[in-house]
């Protein structure tokens, strides 16, 4: 019995990695938030591509449209996390970009390093590399669900669920002001602004990286916090100091959020347009 | 230490290579309980010395009942029951009685609310019980403990703390355990009883509950306002499915890993989601825990000994307790009363029907048990009984629909309940006699089950019931 479970095993893996084969590359093969953040950060490190221009963002910039940047962008921004993961992987990366875009409004949060860590180091990452089947992007229900879409989509653009929904719960913006009422000690500032932020900086500069800056439209309110305020100020005097670039925003109330902090579709296309004819 | 973390693979492993190595009974119950201690220890090792407290007041306790004459063994029991309950309560419940009798800022308030659980407590002070009572009730000796002191210190400590049902279950009884402890051989292991029990539990757990867990994350307050019906409903479902992948998956490797170490634990769920009742589902259903509240709390109660009206408060009385046992919450006493009142009620129904139930009906109550238990389900999932009342209320008044995103979770909501579905489809059409059809597919299906395992497994997230 034992002998036949593992012999069976073995068989449907090799069958898989045959079929794997034959898939469509553009399938969309997400199943959820830290799924979609692996997959990305596994496919950036694995990729042979050359990204010249590379974003690095909180969930705010996944509202971004990437495709309409141009085919040499690359968004490493993850929801749920920071721009420390998407720095961190440029790092674990040998072949280095010409650009790196760094969103400048959530400085504050913090990282564990769990997700550059789980797709750069072990055996489980090192396995990964080596057979594709073993891959987050090759999970059988998310490829049988991209296969779905892809059908349905064959048929015409699917509804998106935020091109509906654009009043703002009460509640929730609550909770996402938690950021923006906190009331940071200068000790925070200068751990962010003389260290935390400055390493990676330099480092990128020092391999000849261009770095800009730029923030992320918010809901009004949220835009004129002192928090806002304050770290806008810091990175005007870094990117100062440093001659790099930074792109403020000052037009908040252009912009639609369905949650206070994250663009609703047509204002990520909006922003994205934006931050294109300024680059 | 999570049984899915690289570290429990290792210990697993240097604990089993040395376990059959030294070959002597006594030393390898030193090796279990001191592998035991680095499980429990690994992530917070002060709470060791909560669980050695444990281990020691029950060592003393049974000492002190087996040395003792008739009379006074009663006083001796009781004495370790209450403390016993009372650790249990000092540190589960103290954070609630802060919370509901003393005003914010008070200093015993403060105090009280700011007692860390221990992880497992609810799990090991339940088997420090059963071993008192057992002892008690044991009759000319005959209670499975050695004699001598050093002996009956090891047993006791790996009765308590062995590591695969440690800290979340099953609960297993003094009486059932205490005889299987003897030198152990490796010729003796029943390999493919547990690498059957070890391919389901995992697969339930990395494939389904943590998959599930990404889906059901939004069921939170207040992100669920902004959901539709359609996904409200699926997220209630998916939660169904999750909680019993997970604790069932949890028991399955529980009793896998006890299988490695040549130790017998008893079955924790008996696909309980085909049941047809109330109490079926109580006989399917942490099947440890129901058979430790009837054997430790509803028969002494009376039972259903002492006429019918006390036969209903005896079975409300279990489970009210039965619910807090889970959680210091109050969510959890009412969903354990809500259990009480609707087998006191399904009781009062059988008793007063003049007739029986067609066999054809049967399915019909199958998924009426199944959505008032799912319904019920809610109470775990959100900790404030206001919120679930929005949550159901949202059901009725939010769109049914909204969007793409509604399918998509619909969508991977129904591809990881299938398993689930299927599964007790599987008992089923066993049951019903078609065993040799059944029998020669169960290689390829494990073989299945073991694919998932290794190519579909989601982000690695604690056990559900690690928080009781």
């Amino acid at each position: 019995m034992l002998k036949k479970i593992f012999l069976y095993t073995a068989l449907l893996l090799i069958a898989y990695t045959v079929v794997l084969r034959f898939l469509p590359s553009d399938i969309d093969t997400d199943q959820s938030q830290w799924g979609t953040n692996v997959i990305k950060a596994r496919d950036y490190i694995l990729s042979e591509e050359d990204f010249k221009n590379v974003i690095v963002g909180t969930s705010l910039s996944t509202r971004l449209v990437t495709d309409s940047l141009g085919d040499d962008f690359v968004n490493l921004s993850f929801s749920g996390s920071t721009i420390w993961d998407g720095i961190e992987l440029i790092e674990a990366r040998e072949q280095k970009p010409k650009r790196v875009f760094i969103e400048s409004t959530f400085v504050f949060k913090k990282t564990d390093g769990s997700l550059t860590d789980y797709v750069s180091k072990g055996f489980s990452s090192k396995l990964k590399s080596t057979l594709p089947v073993f891959r987050e992007k090759n999970q059988p229900v998310g490829v049988i669900k991209g296969l779905v879409t892809k059908a349905l989509k064959s048929g015409g653009p699917l509804a998106s669920y935020d091109s509906v929904a654009v009043e703002i719960n009460p509640e929730i913006l609550e909770i996402q002001s938690d950021y923006f009422v906190e009331e940071y000690t200068d000790e925070n500032y200068e751990w962010i602004f003389t260290k935390k932020l400055i390493w990676p900086l330099e480092r990128l500069l020092d391999q000849g990286i261009e770095v800009v800056f730029y923030e992320m439209p918010l809901h009004p309110s949220f835009c004129e916090s002192e928090v806002i305020k304050d770290v806008r100020w810091h990175i005007d005097e870094l990117t100062k100091r440093e001659g790099v670039s930074f792109l403020k925003v000052n037009n908040c109330e252009a912009y639609q959020t369905n949650d206070g902090i994250h663009l609703v579709s047509h204002s990520g296309l909006k922003f994205t347009n934006k931050l294109k004819s300024q680059l | 230490m999570l049984f899915t973390s690289p570290e429990f693979f290792t210990l697993l492993a240097c604990t089993f290579l040395l376990y059959y190595l030294v070959g002597k009974a006594q030393l390898q119950k030193i090796i279990l309980v001191i592998s035991s201690f680095t499980f429990y220890a690994w992530n917070f090792p002060k709470l060791l010395a909560l669980l050695c407290v444990s281990i020691l007041i029950n060592i003393l306790t049974v000492k002190a009942i087996k040395q003792s004459k008739a009379g006074q063994r009663y006083w001796w029991a009781t004495l370790g029951v209450v403390i016993n309950l009372g650790i249990l309560a000092f540190f589960k419940y103290s954070p609630l009685l802060g919370k509901t009798f003393f005003e914010s800022g008070s200093s015993v308030g403060e105090y009280l609310m700011g007692i860390p659980l221990p992880i497992g407590i609810s799990f090991f002070t339940f088997q420090g019980l059963s071993l008192v009572v057992d002892t008690y009730r044991a009759k000319d000796g005959d209670d499975n403990l050695p004699e001598h002191t050093g002996s009956l210190v090891e047993s006791i400590a790996l009765y308590i703390a062995f590591f695969p049902q440690l800290i979340a279950g099953p609960i297993v009884k003094a009486y059932e355990f205490l005889p299987q402890i003897a030198k152990k051989a490796f010729r003796d292991i029943d390999w493919e009883y547990c690498i059957k029990q070890l391919i389901v539990g995992y697969f339930l757990k990395m494939v389904i509950a943590d998959n599930l867990k990404d889906h059901t994350f939004w069921m939170q307050y207040p992100y669920f306002m902004e959901l539709s019906g359609l996904n409200l409903m699926a997220l209630l479902f998916g939660y169904s499915m999750q909680i019993f992948a997970d604790f069932a998956g949890y028991s399955l490797i529980a009793l896998g890993h006890a299988g490695l170490f040549g130790y017998r634990l008893r079955d924790n769920f008996m696909f309980p989601y085909i049941s047809a009742s109330f109490s079926e589902f109580w006989r399917r259903w942490h099947i440890s825990l129901s058979t430790f509240l009837r054997e430790y709390l509803y028969i002494p109660l009376g039972g259903n000994r002492k006429g019918k009206v006390r036969t209903y408060v005896n079975l409300m009385l279990t489970m009210v307790l039965g619910g807090f046992w889970h959680g210091a919450a109050w969510s959890y006493a009412v969903w354990g009363a809500a259990h009480g009142i609707a087998l006191a009620l399904e009781r009062f129904v059988n008793d007063a029907l003049p007739f029986q139930w067609p066999k054809g009906f049967r399915f019909v109550k199958i998924i009426f048990i199944f959505s008032v238990v799912t319904l019920l389900w809610l109470l775990f999932r959100l900790p404030a009984f206001s919120e679930v009342l929005l949550y159901l209320s949202q059901i009725k008044n939010a769109p049914f629909f909204k969007g793409v995103n509604d399918l998509n979770t619909a969508f991977f909501i129904s591809m990881y309940a299938l398993p689930i579905m299927a599964y007790h489809g599987w008992y089923l059409l066993k049951e019903s006699g078609s065993k040799n059809w059944a029998i020669k597919l169960e290689p390829l299906l494990y073989a299945c089950l073991l694919f998932m395992i290794l190519v579909n497994s989601g982000s690695s997230g604690s056990f559900i019931y690690f928080q009781f």
